[in-house]
């Protein structure tokens, strides 16, 4: 047998096998790599994933809140960023300084911010600087049926948070009470940790799902298909040229 | 046993403010103090307001603030993922200026320089609430443009209807 054909054996033997090992890492490559090239039709940074085992991997983990704002008909739970009414996520990222109902409108306020919602969740405004008549909101109370935001030095009340009129009455500010269990129960899910898809399939593309060398595997991978498709060229000459002879 | 991918909280978006709102008001009218007014999304405006969004109103009141043929109109309209603040000047209804208030994006904010955002300059809606000329794109910034090119239109058509308020 001439050189020649024992290195083509060889490389045949090896080409196959470890094809086929390395087979299922290209197949993570390939299909997580087309799904990223496409990751805006696809819509994959708004699909959240949030599979126990995988929040598990990744370290997160379920935080319900003990206390939230109660409203006649409802309630406000938050915790790390996250603020839910009625089992609903709001938009709102800042911690919650008071939320209080009054005439069927829900005011929530962070330091900077009152958000004005309807009971179902409808956003009515979204008030902040100038249209705030204090610069930093430290809590929210009710009086007479008008809402009244309290600041460092003054507090200001209004009946629709347009006109504001500074505010002699000195009501306690509305405070944080224990959250029944059942609402408890209802947020489980909301407070379940979740994952863009979009960061899952990033973090398999790049190997960093695996662990720390994670991105080494991926590294060897991109290298043995390199090898691969080098020796799959060579096969495929030499096989050729051989025929032609 | 974790991976260890994630060691803190989730990192949230980082916003970028490049004008506040008071700043925005205050170069719309040249420093002139002026009292905010209010917009309610009546029932009379919510279809336009849905059609041009492309979905419900976020919210249904809005401030906005307005001196003879010039109106002031700060919106937020989420690009990819997080809302971008823009701010936007009105006059004689066509758009005189557009500026980015706060960024909110991983990526795409290229959309902030003049060289992109004075294309909007001296447009108009036109019958079908588009905007009567086109504004060219930003590679890399698809979904940014796209909130601006909506948010633009819902100036215009905000600033129709305090111009000429529907009954």
């Amino acid at each position: 047998m001439s050189h020649l054909t024992r290195v083509l054996r060889f490389l045949r033997h090896w080409h196959a096998r470890i094809g086929v090992l390395a087979a299922l890492f290209f197949l993570f490559l390939a299909l997580t790599g087309l799904a990223l090239n496409h990751t805006q039709a696809l819509s994959l940074a708004k699909y959240q994933v949030s599979m126990p085992w995988l929040m598990n991997w990744y370290g997160l983990k379920s935080q319900i809140p003990e206390t939230g704002y109660l409203f006649p008909q409802g309630y406000l739970a938050a915790r790390h960023g996250q603020v839910v009414m009625d089992g609903k996520p709001l938009a709102i990222r800042d911690k919650v300084v008071g939320a209080a109902e009054v005439a069927s409108v829900r005011y929530v306020a962070t330091s900077q911010q009152l958000f004005l919602y309807q009971p179902d969740g409808q956003l009515v405004d979204k008030l902040q600087g100038d249209a705030l008549p204090v610069k930093d909101i430290t809590g929210l109370a009710v009086a007479a049926n008008t809402i009244i935001v309290q600041g460092h030095q003054q507090s200001y009340a209004s009946e629709d948070a347009l006109v504001w009129k500074a505010s002699a009455v000195t009501s306690e500010s509305i405070s944080l009470k224990p959250l029944p269990v059942e609402v408890k129960n209802q947020l489980q899910q909301q407070f379940a940790p979740a994952l863009p898809l979009e960061r899952i399939l990033q973090d398999i593309h790049s190997g960093r799902i695996f662990g720390q060398y994670g991105p080494y595997l991926m590294d060897l991978t991109a290298v043995i298909l390199m090898a691969l498709s080098l020796s799959g060229v060579w096969i495929y000459l030499r096989t050729v040229r051989r025929r032609n002879y | 046993m974790t991976c260890g991918l994630l060691t803190g909280p989730l990192a949230l978006a980082q916003e970028e403010v490049y004008l506040t709102n008071e700043q925005f008001v205050a170069q719309a009218f040249d420093g002139a103090a002026i009292k905010a007014e209010t917009l309610w999304i009546t029932k009379s405006i919510l279809q336009q307001v849905t059609q041009i969004l492309g979905h419900p109103p976020t919210q249904l009141r809005l401030r906005f603030w307005s001196h003879d043929a010039r109106s002031a109109w700060i919106l937020e309209e989420i690009g990819k993922e997080e809302p971008i603040t823009a701010g936007f000047i009105v006059e004689s209804g066509k758009l005189k200026q557009v500026q980015i208030l706060a960024y909110r994006e991983s990526r795409g904010s290229e959309v902030r320089y003049p060289a992109f955002l004075k294309q909007f300059v001296g447009i108009g809606l036109n019958a079908d609430s588009h905007l009567d000329h086109k504004v060219d794109g930003v590679s890399g910034a698809t979904l940014s443009v796209s909130a601006l090119d909506r948010m633009a239109r819902l100036a215009l058509y905000f600033d129709q209807q305090v111009a000429h308020p529907k009954p």
